[in-house]
């Protein structure tokens, strides 16, 4: 199983922290970084805390855009990079600021049946921030009409959750696309008892450095009770 | 290895495993003598002191039963049980939304419920057109929202070809009135053999029950090879039909965001919209257009691959 995460110099700080967690729950998992932005000691503590490949590349946008646009329109090519060098059995994409709250294994478990796992947020609209692939033709095929929505032309920052949805409902209909919809709780920004990943994206746990620092402190204690239970 | 069966002898699931777990020396019994793992459904009837493996399959939400200590039985199991199966994802998240959050082992594994691929042999090509549905019929189970779907399929379809489909139904009918049409037939509460021809000529099925862990509905139709229309607000139904790329899973009904029990038997929670319809009236008329003869059975759910997981559970527990 191999992790993908993607983030610049603003959003390294959650780094160390959603790694912490990949390495309590899922300690054999190897981890790929893609790192934008940043310079040399930033990258050395990305790989301090636990990332085995990290790319490291600069993007200056010339007409004012965000870059944050520029990397969330990479996000196929980041998958399908990772796929083609690596074999790992099942790709994890995650947004950085997140937190895995426990083991994996019945998602590793289910996903050998499926060429893609999503959290379907309606029939137009996948839920960005985590994706699970195997890699499959069909999985190939999806990234690679994905990755030219994103990549050809017109910069589609805003696109890449409806894009996903509908190439993908494309696929299923019309090939042997196999996608499997993750509940709505199995990624939560309220740290449900029964969630697999806490998202930070929604603001009702206050800003977002509170929201790091409670995720700090989450972390703290997810790693003493894993201590108590041994 | 030896498998203590507590109270699951006779479930059809742990039947179709029986003969591939002999087959791979597994042996089973129902006294826990001399044997080193136990399976249990649901709830616990004997707590042996051996191994535990519990298989859920869901919750009880039955408002004529006593729902709440029943829930308490099996959350007493869930959280003992050593290792806990669940039946699909959407099991998972049921149980674990209702049942008690701390549990003494981390081991959970998903296991879909599986058949014999060729349980309802070959041959017997029928004429017309056939559409087939199964389940003990409540509220939930949505007959009347198949029914309806199945009318409006039927419409185009006398207009194209000048007949009637035929939709079979089978399972009890609980409070439900039955329309009285030539078309549709109410066959009740069969058993296998019974139900062998009426799959094996099916054109497809039409799986529309709203909180199903892994309905041995739809694992019997997909490993007979038929066709199987659901939507994704059907729990493991959908579940299974994604993983089978000639199956069909209907994205204009959302996922299930609760499970409290009593939605099940609110008419807001299982009404479909029109639009839904359409899109299964859509998928039905392709299938009838452009058939598409099944090439490979999904491993997950035949018995021969779920009895080799349930093997590997009970040997982790060793």
């Amino acid at each position: 199983m191999r992790f993908i995460l993607y983030f610049d110099q603003l959003y390294r700080h959650w780094a160390p922290v959603l790694l912490g967690s990949i390495r309590l729950y899922e300690p054999n998992a190897k981890v790929t970084c893609f790192c934008y932005n940043m310079d040399k000691s930033q990258i050395a503590e990305v790989v301090d805390a636990g990332a085995d490949i990290v790319y490291q590349s600069h993007i200056e946008p010339l007409n004012g855009e965000e870059v944050r646009f520029h990397i969330i329109s990479r996000k196929a090519s980041m998958i399908l990079q990772v796929l083609q060098e690596t074999d790992d059995g099942l790709y994890v994409m995650m947004d950085v600021d997140m937190l895995l709250l426990r083991p994996l294994t019945v998602l590793k478990e289910v996903m050998w049946h499926f060429d893609m796992g999503a959290v379907t947020a309606h029939r137009e609209k996948f839920c960005g921030g985590f994706y699970a692939f195997r890699c499959t033709t069909m999985s190939i095929a999806f990234l690679t009409q994905w990755e030219m929505f994103l990549t050809t032309g017109k910069l589609y920052w805003d696109k890449d959750q409806p894009s996903m949805a509908s190439i993908a409902n494309k696929l299923i209909r019309e090939e042997d696309f196999r996608v499997l919809s993750l509940p709505r709780t199995f990624l939560d920004h309220k740290s449900l008892a029964h969630s697999f990943v806490w998202s930070a994206h929604k603001s009702e746990l206050g800003s977002k450095a509170e929201r790091f620092n409670i995720y700090s402190s989450m972390l703290e204690k997810m790693k003493s009770d894993a201590r108590a239970a041994v | 290895m030896r498998v203590f069966l507590d109270n699951c002898i006779k479930h059809v699931s742990v039947q179709r495993m029986l003969p591939h777990w002999k087959s791979k020396g597994v042996s089973h019994s129902t006294t826990p003598k001399e044997c080193d793992v136990q399976l249990s459904l649901v709830k616990v009837s004997n707590w042996s002191g051996l191994p535990l493996a519990l298989r859920l399959d869901g919750i009880y939400y039955d408002l004529n039963d006593d729902y709440t200590s029943r829930n308490a039985r099996i959350s007493e199991a869930h959280s003992k049980a050593d290792a806990v199966i669940y039946q699909s994802l959407f099991c998972m998240g049921m149980c674990e939304a209702f049942l008690a959050p701390k549990r003494r082992s981390a081991k959970e594994h998903i296991i879909y419920n599986g058949a014999d691929p060729h349980w309802c042999g070959t041959g017997e090509i029928n004429d017309k057109c056939s559409v087939v549905c199964s389940a003990r019929w409540r509220r939930h189970k949505r007959l009347e929202e198949t029914i309806d779907v199945f009318t409006h399929f039927n419409q185009w379809h006398k207009s194209r070809y000048d007949e009637d489909a035929v939709l079979h139904v089978f399972g009890d009918t609980v409070n439900n009135v039955l329309p009285n049409k030539n078309n549709i037939v109410f066959h009740g509460h069969v058993d296998y053999e019974y139900m062998r021809p009426y799959y094996r000529s099916a054109d497809m099925c039409l799986h529309l029950s709203k909180r199903d862990c892994c309905p041995n509905a739809v694992v019997e139709a997909i490993t007979a090879g038929v066709p199987t229309i659901t939507t994704a607000a059907c729990g493991g139904a959908a579940e299974l039909c994604a993983m089978t790329p000639w199956c069909h899973v209907s994205q204009y009904e959302e996922y299930p965001v609760h499970f409290d029990p009593y939605a099940y038997y609110v008419d807001d929670y299982n009404v479909m919209r029109f639009e839904t319809v359409l899109d299964l009236v859509d998928v039905m008329k392709s299938a009838v257009l452009f058939p598409i003869k099944p090439i490979t059975i999904p491993l997950a759910v035949r018995s021969d691959y779920m009895a080799q997981k349930y093997t590997e559970v009970f040997e982790e527990l060793l």
